[in-house]
């Protein structure tokens, strides 16, 4: 089992943990991973400004894993979700994919919608499967509970992605089961980080970052696992903030869900960058 | 409160105050689409898809924010995350500049080297769009 690993931007730029624990687990599950060569932003941050330029961006990397020759896995769903819907746009659009084509010619790469994108938790679902990462749970997690945060595009849009009802969201759920770790159910799973609107208005995904983190303390949960980068960064990196700014301590752990699923492999702490977390998971690591 | 400047939305029998920051935009109409630009509102939506999703008209709001954000672009009112995230991506093929000290704890960490972008390939094709001129559309000189 081989893919091509496109990183995006914010995990090289930030979110250093997710990546080092990822390829970690993803090893001893024997999926394989090459280096996706010269690739650009998936797109996603700017289509906001133009369209034309997401799509472009998005076809460029396309077109890099065509020549390549293999399926895209992403550690980040917003990745995930712009090269898959871009692809969709272009397999199903003859006028735009001749467009597009003219363009990367240019560069001489071409579209030609072979290979298809997939983020980790659905590589890890579908293609690894829970069976096989059941027997590589050496160290079942039987006495942590945790609480689970998807992330908007792992699922979204629905007519798009084709995954799971991101209303009742079961994929991470089931991964985390799979550790022996019990998953909590809070209010309001489905709710947003708000970390894209960040940089326009902070003080929505304040509201929003605590709102999660206040119910998944109040259901008992060790920690949030979460498989987005950005939404790690709202509940992780921008925890200390939002508890001074709400006044309200919370406390919870933020693990990717690689950290939690190498805990359970047997892995130790530093191998899945667990002390890189600001928000120290003392406690769970206590119970593992 | 009403959304951002001091004034009133106009008579109408929804109360914006109730309807949510996008939903304001709308019910802000009929005003020109440069009054709306102006105003932070179709800033403010994460893109998260769930109206798109639970619409039962099918309606693609999130299509029609972006694409009310794209026509902003045009005239010039473009927030600053997107122009720095723009411009990093014209600089380095990247919405983020990845620091020094970064790429120097890959190598702590035993994480393969970053791929090179050649980055004046995704300028070109970004110029082909006319991108790099639209990001510095309406900046101030």
């Amino acid at each position: 089992m081989k893919y091509l690993i496109f990183l995006g931007c914010v995990i090289p730029y930030r979110v250093q943990s997710y990546e080092i624990s990822a390829r970690r687990v993803l090893s001893e599950l024997g999926v394989e991973l090459e280096e996706m060569p010269t690739y650009n932003c998936c797109g996603f941050p700017i289509e906001a400004v133009s369209y034309e330029a997401r799509i472009l961006l998005a076809a460029r990397n396309l077109a890099i894993a065509d020549e390549v020759g293999l399926d895209i896995i992403t550690l980040c769903p917003g990745c995930s979700e712009t090269l898959y819907h871009t692809l969709l746009e272009l397999k199903e659009d003859e006028e735009l994919r001749n467009t597009v084509n003219e363009q990367l010619g240019e560069i001489g790469l071409e579209f030609k919608g072979k290979i298809g994108v997939k983020h980790i938790a659905r590589v890890l679902l579908e293609d690894v499967g829970v069976e096989k990462i059941k027997d590589k749970v050496v160290n079942p997690l039987e006495k942590v509970k945790v609480a689970q945060h998807s992330g908007c595009h792992i699922a979204r849009p629905v007519k798009i992605m084709q995954f799971e009802d991101p209303e009742n969201p079961t994929a991470l759920k089931r991964l985390i089961e799979a550790t022996g770790a019990t998953c909590l159910s809070y209010e309001d799973e489905a709710q947003c980080c708000g970390g894209p609107v960040s940089g326009i208005d902070p003080d929505i995904p304040t509201r929003l970052v605590g709102d999660k983190l206040r119910r998944v303390r109040d259901v008992g949960a060790h920690a949030l696992i979460t498989v987005c980068p950005y939404c790690h960064l709202m509940y992780e990196g921008t925890q200390p903030m939002v508890e001074r700014k709400l006044g309200e301590k919370f406390g919870i752990p933020v693990l990717h869900y690689p950290q939690l699923l190498g805990l359970a492999m047997g892995l130790s702490p530093e191998e899945l960058a667990v002390n890189m977390l600001r928000v120290k998971a003392t406690k769970l690591l206590e119970l593992v | 409160m009403g959304a951002q400047g001091g004034r009133e939305p106009p008579s109408t029998d929804v109360n914006p105050d109730e309807a949510g920051s996008t939903g304001q935009t709308l019910i802000k109409a009929p005003r020109s689409l440069k009054e709306i630009f102006a105003e932070k509102d179709i800033w403010t939506c994460s893109t998260c898809f769930t109206c798109m999703d639970v619409c039962p008209r099918d309606a693609e709001f999130t299509e029609f924010m972006i694409a009310l954000r794209n026509l902003a672009a045009k005239e010039g009112i473009i927030p600053r995350v997107y122009r720095e995230q723009g411009t990093a991506i014209i600089d380095t093929g990247l919405a983020f500049r990845i620091p020094e000290s970064r790429l120097r704890m890959r190598e702590k960490y035993n994480l393969p080297k970053l791929p090179e972008t050649e980055v004046e390939k995704v300028r070109r094709l970004l110029e082909g769009v006319g991108f790099t001129e639209l990001i510095h559309r309406g900046e101030e000189k």
